[in-house]
């Protein structure tokens, strides 16, 4: 009857619905997803952009100019949505340790981050027009540009460990920190905004026509689309660099 | 009991090598000093023009001084190993990280929001917009410790430690600055600050609640 | 009376294993020293053992009667750095390392503990104008702090940096804490002559390519 101390980690052992969460099980099922995301995201940006730039009626107020919406609506939201979506895998992995959720978390930063960059980009080229200026500290804007601060950080303290597992763990764990604040630096950007008097025009306005929201729509879900399938290129690419002296690589990467 | 011996023994520590070694606290406030210092030279010397921007200098002043101490919250103790005395303590690791901010703080934020006033001189503002303002820093310096735990404590085993700790831990001090700032441009234009106090207040005890736990998980990572 | 069983540990550095499996088992008031190449691991197996890593698989489980008064396995590691903060005391830092742990000092007790390893005329002398053979001693005066729940000492290279004379009282000291039944881990590269009714030598082999997966030899 010793009592006992100890530290352990073999937790997983023979449950069906880890099969998934070992990389050489997912490599093959990552292709598969890859190659219908490609389908569809260029399919579906082929028809948002045709109704978006050739059927779509030219704004009332704005002209030509809304027509960015098309890409900076759905960029905006695939940032915040990445990040959502990148601190669950670190939840995940920090709770369960599981490889493969860390390196899906890498796989969709920097897709994440060019999204909030994009989004940005578009955003200040619709500013210019109509707003006079490239860049007015308006919350969404000011919001997403700390977004980007938040994955340029996770990316850099990634890259910063030479020891990989470690470098997973730290930056998942600032990626949780900071899908933790991300509501908090909303609305305290939010109620600066009200203090300081900015701008009230937004991309869109309130009232879309019904094309120009199926327009959109669409391109959002080519967007998604589009993001899955880089993240899944990228996880591919992960798995294989860092399982590289596992067996299961030599037999079933070929090419 | 165990407990509180072990969280005097590292908070009496810390003080006594801020009392040992003065630059440790000095060294923030000269920077404070220089950084407040050398704004008008870019902007002109207009006392109407200097207090407009006379409360954000300060403030991020405080705060980019108060991000030089952060690398005396684990980076020295990694190096001469006196870190694996907190690791192997019976006792919570999260209450000992809580006492070195809790004495770290009080070495930093003491001195620069008693400087706030008299730098505040150099920016025409009124003394009771002054008197916010060091309230306010009070508030800020220990916000901003307790999220640089957390990126200190991840760095530990990381390259290019210092330029990264700025990456992570700025966008995160946005809230307490946004606040802190804004009490001051409350009293600065007549109106009741409390608001915005109460806001950063909350802030503040929020990185209370939160930063110790996962500083404390931040630092069994880096160490392990 | 606290015992050490350690079984199937593998330790990982940089998602490699660092020595194949690792299996032995002591009872209280046994020596086990640790030997092996560099870059075998030893130094990450005393971390492992004091709880400053994770094993990677297999368990660590320190064994206790269950009538004695069990408050966890306490254990004293001292690594390859000293653990002290060169502007502080001897005084301080051992007061320090002592309080961390949850158990205040007096002064007298903090000389006693200087005085077994021969330092405690360096009480109050700044760590920092002290010399490594100085330091290590003041280092190793943390084995002798208050504490009879301690149970192993876990030393890593204990023996560096300390002159002859010094290396015969450490031993000495290591002889009679077996004696008192605690289990002494340790490393070194130097051939110091410890008088042990129980020890064990784990030898660690370095894996270098996956296939060289050899078990480890433990020795009686």
């Amino acid at each position: 009857m010793a009592r006992t101390e100890q530290q352990s980690n073999d937790r997983f052992n023979g449950k069906w619905f880890w099969r998934y969460a070992s990389p050489a099980a997912f490599y093959p099922v990552a292709g598969t997803i890859e190659k219908l995301c490609w389908f569809l995201a260029i399919s579906l940006t082929i028809v948002g952009l045709y109704i978006g730039f050739f059927r779509a009626p030219t704004d009332a107020t704005q002209g030509e100019v809304y027509r960015v919406i098309y890409i900076h609506v759905p960029a905006a939201w695939m940032a915040m949505v990445i990040y959502l979506a990148m601190a669950f895998w670190c939840a995940i992995g920090l709770a369960f340790g599981t490889r493969l959720s860390f390196m899906m978390s890498h796989a969709l930063a920097p897709t994440g981050a060019i999204m909030a960059a994009i989004s940005l980009w578009t955003g200040a080229l619709w500013g210019r027009p109509t707003w006079g200026t490239y860049w007015v500290w308006d919350a969404r804007l000011t919001s997403t540009l700390i977004l980007f601060f938040l994955y340029v950080g996770y990316i850099a303290l990634a890259a910063a460990f030479d020891d990989k597992k470690k470098g997973d763990r730290a930056s998942a764990l600032i990626a949780l920190i900071g899908a933790v604040n991300v509501p908090i630096i909303y609305f305290s950007v939010q109620w600066w905004n009200t203090l300081h008097q900015g701008a009230s025009v937004r991309p869109g306005g309130s009232s879309m026509a019904t094309i120009m929201l199926t327009a959109m729509m669409i391109m959002a879900f080519a967007f998604w689309a589009y993001c899955i399938a880089v993240a899944m290129n990228r996880l591919r690419t992960q798995i294989i660099e860092r399982e590289r002296s596992a067996a299961w690589i030599q037999s079933s990467v070929r090419k | 009991m165990s407990l509180r011996v072990a969280a005097q023994a590292v908070f009496r520590r810390e003080i006594t090598l801020f009392a040992r070694r003065r630059s440790d606290w000095a060294n923030p406030l000269m920077f404070f000093l220089i950084v407040t210092s050398i704004f008008p030279f870019a902007v002109g010397s207009e006392s109407e023009r200097l207090r407009l921007i006379g409360i954000g200098v300060l403030f991020v002043g405080a705060l980019l001084a108060a991000m030089l101490a952060l690398p005396r919250l684990f980076d020295e103790d990694a190096k001469d190993g006196s870190l694996e005395h907190l690791l192997t303590s019976p006792e919570p690791l999260a209450v000992l990280i809580l006492a070195r901010v809790a004495a770290i703080s009080l070495a930093l934020a003491l001195p620069l929001a008693l400087a706030t006033p008299a730098f505040a001189l150099f920016y025409a503002l009124p003394s009771e917009v002054a008197s916010i303002l060091a309230l306010t820093v009070v508030l800020a310096v220990p916000t901003l410790i307790l999220i640089g735990a957390i990126a200190s404590a991840l760095l530990v085993a990381a390259r290019g430690g210092a330029i990264l700790t700025a990456v992570l831990v700025l966008p995160l001090t946005i809230p307490t600055l946004i606040f802190g700032a804004g009490a001051a441009l409350k009293v600065l234009s007549g109106e009741s600050p409390a608001a915005e106090l109460a806001l950063q207040a909350a802030y503040f005890l929020f990185a209370l609640a939160l930063c110790p736990l996962a500083a404390a998980a931040a630092l069994r990572i880096s160490t392990d | 009376m606290t015992g050490l069983s350690v079984s199937a540990v593998t330790i990982e550095r940089g998602e490699r294993p660092l020595f194949a499996p690792l299996t032995f088992n002591t009872d209280a008031g046994a020596l086990v020293r640790v030997t092996g190449e560099n870059g075998a691991g030893k130094t990450t197996l005393l971390r492992a053992l004091a709880g400053l890593t994770s094993v990677a698989s297999g368990s660590i489980q320190w064994l206790s009667a269950p009538s004695a008064h069990y408050i966890g396995a306490k254990r004293v590691f001292i690594g390859h750095s000293n653990a002290m903060n060169d502007s502080l005391s001897p005084y301080e830092n051992l007061a320090f390392a002592s309080g961390v742990a949850g158990k205040s000092v007096t002064r007298a007790e903090v000389r006693a503990a200087l005085a077994r390893t021969g330092v405690a005329a360096l009480i109050d002398r700044r760590v920092g104008s002290l010399s490594q053979g100085q330091k290590k001693r003041v280092a190793l005066a943390r084995l002798f702090l208050p504490g009879n729940e301690t149970a192993a000492w876990l030393l890593d290279e204990p023996f560096v940096a300390l002159d002859v004379a010094t290396q015969a009282l450490l031993a000495g000291h290591i002889e009679a804490t077996l004696a008192e039944g605690r289990i002494v881990v340790l490393t070194s590269h130097q051939r110091v002559d410890i008088r042990a009714t129980n020890a064990i030598e784990v030898t660690l082999s370095a894996i270098k390519a996956p296939e060289r997966l050899v078990a480890n030899e433990v020795q009686a």
